[in-house]
């Protein structure tokens, strides 16, 4: 039994360029902070104990940026979960990443927590993984060495494990502009502010039929999950209430969700199966 | 104008609402800091401690053990004797750390005195101890196998045991025309102040100063003084502002100890205060089930109620713990006619962190289990919640009344109270929408509950009045106020009784040099005693002055008549002189000062409600208490607002009990929350909370007439809202808290 609150020591880096901070980075055995809402805590109980602390604050004025590329729109790194939540362009062209930064942690949290913190930390139950598989987002990842563009799908690895190395950084993630899709992102907490118990991100075209349909979920499982294969089957159809139950079923099936404190994983799997059903019912404008 | 019965603005707010009080760790003292090894396991003995890799550690000063403390310890720490008997229990008084056994994860095993808290917590992880493990007994139910003994001393796991019976239990369940089964648990708890606890201690030149993070300072310093055989007139316990406490730091801590006599050792002052997590550890509460059946004739009387409780105790007694077992059963009658009960109540040691008394403790308790068992009897007799509560509840005529184990009611008229109390509330129109919503497909349910409560606890409190040579008004109160606002109240009580502005008195407390003895502030009873104090205090200052007064208008005392800072002869009104003016000559002449110190007796008195909760359940199976109204007679009011503001706080923390707030202790006895997942409601979980009280309430004995309202909301609530969501989802509960999985 630990009573913690108090970290080891540390040092303190503030870079003032990117490439003074991956020069340091070379050097290992340091560890990014950005907005700290999940860092400080993990320093505070020793679950992690760097030599340096490399503050990226400093440069937000060159990593917060939103920039609209007409087909897509690149979210630097250092953006705020508030400034996600309130920018126009995120609101008009990539809605349901503005709903969901709306819903990350309580205001305190959004304040001062970054998209690159959050997507780097790959906490299991956060928020954006989902949505950056719903979107299939493109993470651009960057080191002394130079810059590589790595796929949602690709970049979440499991509980806090993702595609990057030590010496890299995640500069920018870019997603795609899909017009005319319907989105929702229902996030399921027995208390405000917490993480999800379950999270699901739907993003579907519609016409009398489903013409696409992208649904991923966290909470479930070591990272977040999109059923790829079971989209397919709702897709070129005209989807009625008895295939979304027979979906969410299937889905639901395929989980395998922790025990903890939140929730049973049996009581998780249920959530989830409920949380498809009146996701996508609403989302496809399914009449039950 | 007069100052009770009104909503006066709290005093004494702006430092904390502009963050700057001063907490325990807010204080400047050129202290020692220290920290604590704790141990991992629930049961262990201990082979050996290595402290020489800690010692070398950079900036450590000390590292203690069992070993170091014990020859300074005359005994260990004891209860609260002032309404705990030791005599009925069978205890070991707690060391300062583990002697050659630890009994739950988390319990002290050393502690590190340092420069700093980094350093000290670097070398917290540096002292080696030996533990060989011991099967533990972390449930309830495997403790009382007795398999595994927590306390080799006591030979049983079993520290009290006692029937409370009363009337003719075997006759009346043969009366019954039915008999119905209950068992009914409140899990653990966290009463979670939002300052943990802390403490400084001082010794130089055989006198102990302790600054500490406490409700109780007297308590505090005779349990010093027994415990270290130094004379209580040597020690002296100072309060600063308190953080909230919720009856948890009435408790006395192993660590607290530790602190106070690695002061003693190093002769130089040592801090501690409790990070979160050690907050966690250092007091949790309820924990509790009760298996029973109730004796009911089919129009609803309850005849008769036998059963067992189990109340975990944790692995140590604390000071506080012994109140639960003893009073939950006593107060399972409740205002109901209830004329036979056979209640055996054992407490029961466990290898997990030890119990402490949490807002109500044992009310909360009692209120929930004949709440449960009232609206079990309506769903079993298809009736309706208020007309059974009203069937069974004690008429108007018979207070005072005797409850069956002898425990005499005071004052009130339960009836009229539920009766208008439900008008008032609108509980049957709640009712009905709730029904209207039910068939629209929502889960939504209301819910009642009555409660009738214990509060005051006698058996004295002091008050001590000054005038100074100014006019100008120090009121000494035993009373320790950590945030409720009595401070306010009392000094509405005093100026009432002088006459004199608000702002001209100061209200003092919390320091054992400054305040000749105290109870302290816990079970609703400040504004009773401490208040009544004061104004008995404020009544006898006042007959001083008027002798000044006499003498200065060379009249007998009785001729002497006050009004409105101003003194009269009564033969004569235009001779008259003004309240500055006999202050200062109340210091010239004879018989010079103007003060007066009362050590006012009291008892135990009862204020009783009912409360009213509406819910929503969504498809998750997740609750949201949407309202909560309360109805309440606690006597006179002498602060609306700072009622209601208790009602306000009771209310948040009984939709924490009822829907999100539990300890869970893992199978290894470790407490497997942190506040990521012990949820403590935020503002979005408090609901629409509206509080009326009586418009002719019921007094007390007390002199103020008030009977308490701090524990109120959290002592009923539970019992409403868990009904509530019993009408929502139409499946019988009998636990706190309620899981959105017990839901769907």
């Amino acid at each position: 039994m630990r009573c913690n609150m108090y970290p080891t020591i540390f040092g303190l880096y503030e870079p003032s360029s990117i490439y003074d901070t991956l020069d340091f980075l070379d050097n290992g055995n340091a560890k990014i902070i950005a907005g700290g809402q999940s860092l400080i805590p993990m320093l505070k109980l020793r679950v992690i104990q760097p030599k340096f602390l490399v503050d990226l604050n400093k440069l937000r004025g060159d990593l917060d940026y939103i920039e609209d590329r007409g087909k897509s729109i690149g979210l630097g790194s250092l953006a705020t979960h508030a400034k996600i939540s309130t920018d126009q362009i995120v609101k008009s062209k990539i809605p349901l990443l503005s709903v969901t930064a709306s819903k990350v942690g309580d205001m305190q949290v959004r304040n001062l927590g970054t998209l690159g913190g959050s997507v780097s930390n790959a906490d299991p139950s956060a928020d954006y993984p989902a949505v950056l598989l719903a979107y299939d987002a493109t993470l651009t990842l960057i080191s002394s060495g130079g810059e590589r563009k790595v796929k949602a799908s690709e970049f979440f690895k499991g509980p806090f494990s993702t595609e990057l190395k030590d010496n890299e950084i995640l500069r920018e993630v870019e997603f795609p502009v899909l017009e005319g899709y319907a989105y929702k992102y229902e996030k399921i907490v027995r208390r405000a502010g917490d993480f999800a118990m379950v999270g699901i991100a739907v993003l579907a075209k519609v016409s009398d039929k489903v013409e696409d349909l992208r649904i991923a979920y966290t909470g479930v499982g070591e990272k977040a999950y999109r059923p790829y294969e079971l989209e397919k089957e709702l897709v070129g159809k005209k989807v009625t209430r008895d295939d979304l139950e027979k979906f969410a079923e299937k889905v639901s099936a395929t989980l395998t969700p922790p025990s903890d404190s939140r929730g049973s994983s049996s009581y998780r799997k249920k959530v989830a199966k409920i949380a498809t059903i009146k996701t996508l019912s609403e989302v496809l404008g399914v009449v039950s | 104008m007069k100052y009770s019965g009104r909503s006066i603005k709290r005093l004494y707010d702006d430092k904390f609402v502009t963050g700057r009080s001063s907490y325990v760790d807010d204080l400047q003292v050129s202290a020692m800091h220290a920290g604590f090894v704790r141990s991992p396991y629930a049961h262990a003995k201990i082979k050996s401690i290595d402290t020489s890799e800690a010692l070398k550690s950079p900036g450590i000063v000390a590292v203690f053990t069992y070993k170091d403390f014990s020859p300074l310890l005359k005994r260990g720490i004891g209860i609260w004797e002032t309404y705990e008997d030791p005599k009925q229990w069978k205890f070991v008084a707690r060391k300062a750390l583990a002697d050659n056994k630890v009994r739950f994860v988390g319990e002290p095993v050393a502690i590190v005195i340092g420069s700093d808290k980094y350093s000290v917590r670097d070398a917290v992880d540096k002292v080696n101890v030996d533990y060989e493990r011991l099967p533990s007994a972390v449930s309830m139910e495997d403790a009382l196998k007795d398999k595994v003994i927590i306390h080799e001393e006591l030979g049983t796991n079993v520290g009290f045991d006692s029937t409370f019976s009363g009337g003719d239990v075997e006759g009346s369940f043969k009366q019954a025309d039915k008999i119905i089964s209950v068992e009914i648990t409140n899990n653990r708890l966290i009463p979670s102040p939002m300052e943990p606890r802390g403490i400084i201690a001082s010794y130089e030149s055989g006198t102990l100063n302790v600054w500490y993070s406490t409700q109780v300072p007297h308590a505090a310093r005779s349990e010093f003084s027994k415990v270290l055989g130094i004379p209580s007139s040597k020690i002296r316990v100072i309060m600063p502002d308190v953080g909230g406490a919720f009856g948890s730091k009435v408790n006395i801590m192993p660590e607290d100890l530790s602190v106070v006599l690695s002061s003693i050792k190093l002769g130089r002052p040592v801090k501690w205060v409790a990070t979160r997590s050690e907050e966690m550890l250092a007091s949790e509460a309820r924990h509790n089930t009760f298996k029973g059946e109730v004796a009911v004739k089919s129009d609803g009387t309850v005849l008769g109620i036998k059963g067992d409780l189990l109340v975990d105790l944790g692995s140590y007694l604390t000071y506080t713990a012994p109140l639960q077992p003893a009073i939950i059963p006593l107060m399972i009658p409740s205002a109901y006619r209830i004329r036979s009960a056979s209640i055996r109540s054992r407490a029961i040691y466990t290898n997990t962190p030890p119990i402490t008394m949490y807002r109500g403790a044992s009310r909360p308790e009692a209120t929930f289990i004949i709440e449960r068992i009232m609206s079990t009897v309506a769903d079993e007799l298809k009736l309706d919640d208020v007309e059974v509560r009203e069937k069974n509840l004690v008429k108007p005529d018979e207070v005072p009344y005797t409850n069956v184990f002898g425990l005499k009611y005071d004052s009130g008229d339960y009836i009229s109270l539920l009766r208008s109390g439900v008008n008032k509330l609108g509980y049957y129109d709640m009712r009905k929408y709730a029904e209207e919503e039910r068939k629209k497909g929502r889960k939504v349910g209301v819910g009642m509950a009555f409660y009738l409560e214990i509060s005051g606890f006698g058996p004295w409190e002091y008050g001590e009045v000054r005038v100074d040579e100014n006019g100008d008004v120090i009121v000494i109160t035993g009373g320790t106020p950590h945030g409720q606002g009595t401070e306010t109240a009392i000094a509405q009580l005093v100026s009432d009784a002088l006459q004199v502005d608000i702002s001209r008195i100061r209200i003092v407390w919390g320091d054992t040099e400054i305040v000749a003895s105290s109870m302290g502030t816990y079970g609703s009873r400040t504004i009773s005693a401490a208040g009544s104090a004061a104004q008995v205090a404020a009544s006898q200052v006042l007959e001083k002055m008027k002798k000044v007064a006499a003498r200065i208008m060379k009249v007998d005392v009785e001729e002497v008549e006050y009004r409105e800072g101003e003194f009269i002869n009564k033969k004569d009104e235009r001779v008259k002189v003004s309240w500055d003016d006999v202050a200062k000559a109340g210091y010239t002449g004879t018989d010079p000062g103007i003060y007066a110190q009362v050590t006012l007796q009291g008892d135990v008195t009862f204020p009783y409600g009912v409360h009213v909760a509406l819910v929503e359940v969504d498809d998750y199976g997740i609750v949201r208490v949407k309202e909560y109204k309360a109805y309440d007679d606690i006597g006179n009011v002498i602060n609306p607002a700072l009622a209601e503001g208790q009602i306000m706080g009771g209310t948040v923390q009984a939709v924490g009990q009822a829907i999100y707030e539990e300890a869970i202790i893992n199978d290894d006895g470790g407490l497997a929350v942190t506040y990521a997942d012990y949820f403590i409601p935020t503002p979005v979980e408090v609901p629409q909370i509206t509080s009326f009280f009586a418009e002719k309430p019921h007094v007390s004995a007390y002199p103020v007439g008030s009977k308490g309202v701090g524990e109120a909301a959290l002592i009923v609530g539970p019992a409403a809202i868990v009904r509530a969501i019993e009408n929502a989802v139409n499946k019988p509960i009998n636990k706190t808290p309620v899981r959105p999985e017990d839901l769907i």
